[in-house]
């Protein structure tokens, strides 16, 4: 622990909070003054917290209450769309808001006491992931030269970068073409979060009863030294484990001396947050039907 | 014992020193000879018999013949055969050298073996010749009076037996009175064959312990039956002649009927400590009597008895109880208690058998895809009618008496829905015609938590028949069951791409009860519901067999072991909006594209057939008449199947009772 105050009355400067780190983005749970138990007829009010615990904002977010209706009619409008801000410097907790939501009970099945059935709030939005990486691109492969800045190895990236989809670990490959090398570099990324990743392009879609693909696809943009990398435009992410992805660079001399630079890489998505309340509805002794 | 022994003398009488004559040899004391006409000993020489005086003119007797004892021959002749063994041998080993000392052992030997005979021939007449003198001495005797004379007297015992017979007559005791002349006149007959009036006297304990037990209120035909078996057992084991027979009896008698004495005793010591302990240690008992039975080596016909003695017994007090003890004594209820117990057990083994064939079948027809399940909804209380506390007035009656059998009728119906109208009759088992007439009403229409008494009564025993009848009480009533299916829909398409990512498509919505079962409403039917994989997939327009929808498994059951489901009276099937019933089992029977399909009459008579067979699977075939309705403009939608039957279902409960007298 850091001690905020030194001796002498001289203050200690406060780190600034690293915004670009966890693997959280919208995180939605309901609230707990939400009605769980209700009485047959009865109307419930639900209330749904809703945070932006990652470094993107979120803007444009569709969202869906799926209840069943036979039992649990919605009263208000069961979608709709809402933005918050992610975490800033200025923000450095990220946004919060509060959705709430009205059912009722159209009564139960005769000769039923009670009924159990789920409530789910369902959030779809565009997010983005950016990541940056202190890498050592050295063309000399032959290892020729003495005192190098720098050894080529590969750079692991833990605690997430403030987004769901992250970038774990980041390998250089110096590639000899012709007689030059070519930097290329193995980026693998995974999805850390608890959520789903789909396209962006379906992002709001998603939440929707429209159809649409599903697909966690990540469309990636990679820069070093303010020069854009060679990647493909959108890959998909693998089910299980991390996904490689090869980035490459424009072919340096052989006799270049070895540097060390700052790779960034961008990742853009949708990603599909889901909480679920289950719901139970009783009847009530000699309640008659509604 | 050495030598043949002369008559003892018994009685009054002096006594005898036994001769001991060497074989072929004069006896040494002077001879005695056997009076022919009461065959008391009398010395030789003497023309009056001593002791019955009657005239020995005729050919004298023959003193007894004398000879080694018995046992003296018996050595005798085991060591001769050991040295003519000895001999054989000797002569193979020296090829003939020794034959003629063979021969002679052997000849030896067979004179011994005839001495032996005869020796013990003579044993066994000197034997009896002594226990008749005895008894004949024992009625003959002229001494001086003494009481032990005067009660061996048949006619002392008469008097006896005459004066507590008045008397106990007076006292108005007639049955232990009769009793006692019986057992006097007993006693004199038994004196009188076995020339020993004073063991007679034994019999008198026939009367007290008919008198104890009628103390204990159980006298019964079969107690007295066991008094008097018991008495003259207990004399009979005094006689030297019979004792060993008696013993066998007894010996067999336990092995034979120690089950029916263990169940006796068991329900005895009941009746003795006041308190019915568990049937179990009974059953205990039981069940190692007949496992001695079965391994203990015995005669087969004696173990066959045995088992057949058992079986009887068992039988008799299973259908006619009453034979064991009067009906509301103590041991009667004692012993109805444990065969109660029993009637339980086996009745709790026969629903436990009924549960694991029920269970076996279900596996079956679940395995082979003919079944669906589900589970009942948590009620506070069990739906349904229930005959409780079946019970009758009086468990053995006349044939002119009246039956009269009660229980009480309990409906547990749901709070909001309708009455239910509930019939009983009441009739003897197997034997429906033969009914008895139900008191208040017949018909009842009960709503929600209600009860009512009924009475079932047959104005004469004798139309119900003689002997151990069971009376049934029948309620037949309407109920009504409904289930429900939750399920979740989704576009195939969505689907696919969510298992293409190797996700479940329910986890992508937080869904935990991913294969839905069916939950029924309390009551004696079961419904289960089944509609194929979850999500259920709905398909485009563009896509091959657009709509065409889930197919909806429903299998009726019984809910509960007793009973039957008489008829199906409205059948109705709802599936979720978006939705239609094409058609059930292959017929078109519904209305044309309706969500909701009710059926009635005819059409559930050739759906169910006659007599329904339970379980029973129907198959709806459902179509998707529009997917966005399903959806409603939702990624995944959560709908319920819905299936409620109308039905008449009949339940039956007994009560024994036992008809007494000859039926007119």
């Amino acid at each position: 622990m850091v001690p905020s105050q030194l001796p002498f009355g001289k203050q200690q400067v406060k780190a600034l909070p690293n915004i670009l780190s966890g693997t959280s983005a919208l995180q939605a749970s309901f609230n707990k003054n939400s009605m769980s138990n209700i009485y047959m007829c009865q109307q419930a009010n639900v209330f749904v917290d809703l945070k932006n615990a990652g470094a993107s904002n979120i803007s444009g977010a569709a969202y869906i209450f799926i209840s069943e209706e036979q039992y649990l009619k919605p009263l208000d409008k069961k979608s709709g769309v809402f933005s918050l801000e992610g975490k800033s410097l200025y923000n450095p907790n990220g946004g919060i808001a509060q959705l709430s939501f009205k059912l009722e009970n159209k009564g139960l099945p005769p000769q039923l006491e009670s009924y159990s059935s789920p409530l789910i709030f369902q959030a779809c939005y565009k997010y983005q992931t950016v990541a940056n990486a202190q890498i050592c691109i050295d063309p000399d492969i032959s290892n020729l030269k003495r005192g190098k800045v720098c050894s080529v190895q590969p750079v692991s990236l833990s605690g997430g970068q403030g987004a769901p989809v992250a970038v774990v670990r980041v390998e250089p490959l110096m590639v000899p073409e012709k007689d030059k090398v070519k930097p290329m570099l193995a980026v693998y990324v995974k999805n850390l979060g608890d959520g789903a990743v789909i396209s962006q392009e379906n992002a709001e879609l998603a939440c929707s009863g429209k159809k649409v693909t599903l697909s966690s696809t990540v469309a990636l943009r990679a820069e070093m030294f303010g020069v854009e990398l060679d990647c493909p435009d959108s890959v998909r992410l693998e089910p299980q484990g991390e996904t490689r992805i090869i980035c490459s660079s424009t072919a340096l001399s052989s006799s270049a001396d070895t540097f060390s630079t700052v790779l960034l890489v961008q990742l853009d998505y949708g990603y599909v947050t889901t909480a679920v309340l289950p719901v139970s509805i009783n009847a009530i002794a000699e309640q008659k039907p509604c | 014992m050495v030598g043949a022994p002369p008559v003892n003398g018994s009685v009054g009488a002096p006594p005898v020193a036994p001769p001991s004559p060497p074989p072929q040899a004069p006896p040494a004391a002077p001879p005695q000879i056997t009076c022919p006409n009461c065959t008391g000993p009398n010395p030789a020489g003497s023309a009056v018999c001593q002791w019955c005086g009657s005239n020995l003119s005729g050919p004298v007797a023959k003193p007894a013949p004398a000879g080694e004892s018995v046992e003296d021959l018996q050595r005798k002749e085991k060591q001769l055969k050991r040295e003519v063994v000895g001999s054989t041998i000797m002569a193979v080993a020296t090829e003939g050298a020794t034959a003629g000392e063979t021969a002679g052992k052997a000849a030896q030997l067979k004179q011994t073996e005839e001495a032996l005979k005869e020796a013990k021939k003579r044993e066994s007449e000197a034997e009896s010749r002594k226990n008749s003198a005895e008894s004949k001495l024992a009625t003959a005797s002229t001494g001086p009076l003494t009481p032990k004379k005067l009660f061996a007297q048949p006619a002392m015992v008469f008097v006896i037996s005459l004066v507590l017979f008045l008397y106990l007559r007076y006292i108005k005791m007639n049955s232990i009175a009769n009793w006692v002349l019986i057992s006097g006149l007993i006693s004199i007959i038994i004196g009188i064959i076995f020339k020993e009036p004073k063991k007679g006297l034994l019999f008198l304990l026939v009367p007290l312990l008919i008198g104890f037990l009628n103390m204990m209120n159980l006298v019964t035909p079969a107690n007295s039956i066991i008094v008097v078996g018991f008495v003259s057992m207990l004399i009979l084991l005094t006689f030297e002649k019979t004792r060993e027979f008696v013993n066998k009896v007894l010996n067999v008698g336990v092995y034979v009927a120690g089950g029916v004495l263990i169940f006796w005793l068991s329900a005895w010591a009941q009746v003795q400590i006041g308190v019915s302990y568990p049937h179990i240690v009974t059953t205990t008992l039981m069940i190692a009597y007949f496992s001695f039975v079965l391994f203990k080596k015995e005669k087969p016909a004696i173990k066959f008895s045995a088992i057949v003695v058992n079986i009887l017994f068992f039988f008799v007090i299973f259908t006619m109880p009453t034979i064991i003890a009067p009906q509301d004594s103590a041991f009667y209820n004692s012993v109805e208690s444990q065969r109660a117990a029993w009637v339980d057990m086996l009745s709790g083994v026969g629903l436990m058998g009924k549960e694991i064939y029920k269970g076996a079948q279900m596996q079956y027809y679940t395995a082979i895809g003919d079944y669906e399940s589900g589970v009942e909804a948590e009620q506070q209380k069990p739906l349904g009618v229930f005959l409780d506390n079946i019970g009758i007035s009086s468990k053995m009656v006349q044939v002119t008496d009246s039956i009269n059998a009660f229980g009480t009728l309990r409906v547990e119906s749901f709070k909001t829905a309708q009455p239910v109208d509930v019939s009983v009759r009441c009739y003897v088992k197997d034997r429906e015609n033969v009914e008895g007439s139900i008191s208040p009403t017949a018909k009842f229409s009960v709503e929600q938590y209600e009860s009512q008494d009924i009475d079932c009564i047959f104005p004469e025993a004798g139309d119900v028949g003689v002997g151990p009848q069971v009376i049934d009480f029948e309620a037949s009533f309407s109920f009504t069951t409904s289930a429900y299916l939750k399920s979740y829909f989704m576009e195939q398409s969505r689907i696919r791409d969510l298992r293409r990512q190797e996700k479940d498509p329910l986890d992508a919505f937080g869904i935990t009860d991913k294969n839905p079962v069916a939950v029924f409403t309390g009551g004696p039917l079961m419904i289960g519901l089944g509609a194929g994989q979850q999500p259920v997939a709905l398909l485009d327009k563009s896509q091959p067999g657009f709509g065409s929808g889930p197919t909806l498994g429903i299998t009726f059951d019984k809910n509960w072991l007793e009973g039957e489901l008489l008829n199906v009276t409205r059948l109705n099937i709802s599936v979720p909006s978006g939705l239609t019933v094409n058609d059930v089992d292959g017929r078109k029977i519904c209305p044309d594209k309706s969500q909701n399909c009710v059926l009635e009459g005819d059409a559930l008579k050739r759906l169910f057939g006659k007599p329904i067979v339970l379980p029973k699977t129907i198959r709806v075939h459902t179509g998707i008449s529009d997917p966005a309705l399903v959806l409603s403009n939702a990624p995944m939608a959560i709908q319920s199947f819905k299936v409620g039957v109308e039905y008449v279902y009949v339940i039956r409960k007994g009560v024994e009772v036992i008809v007494t007298g000859v039926s007119s």
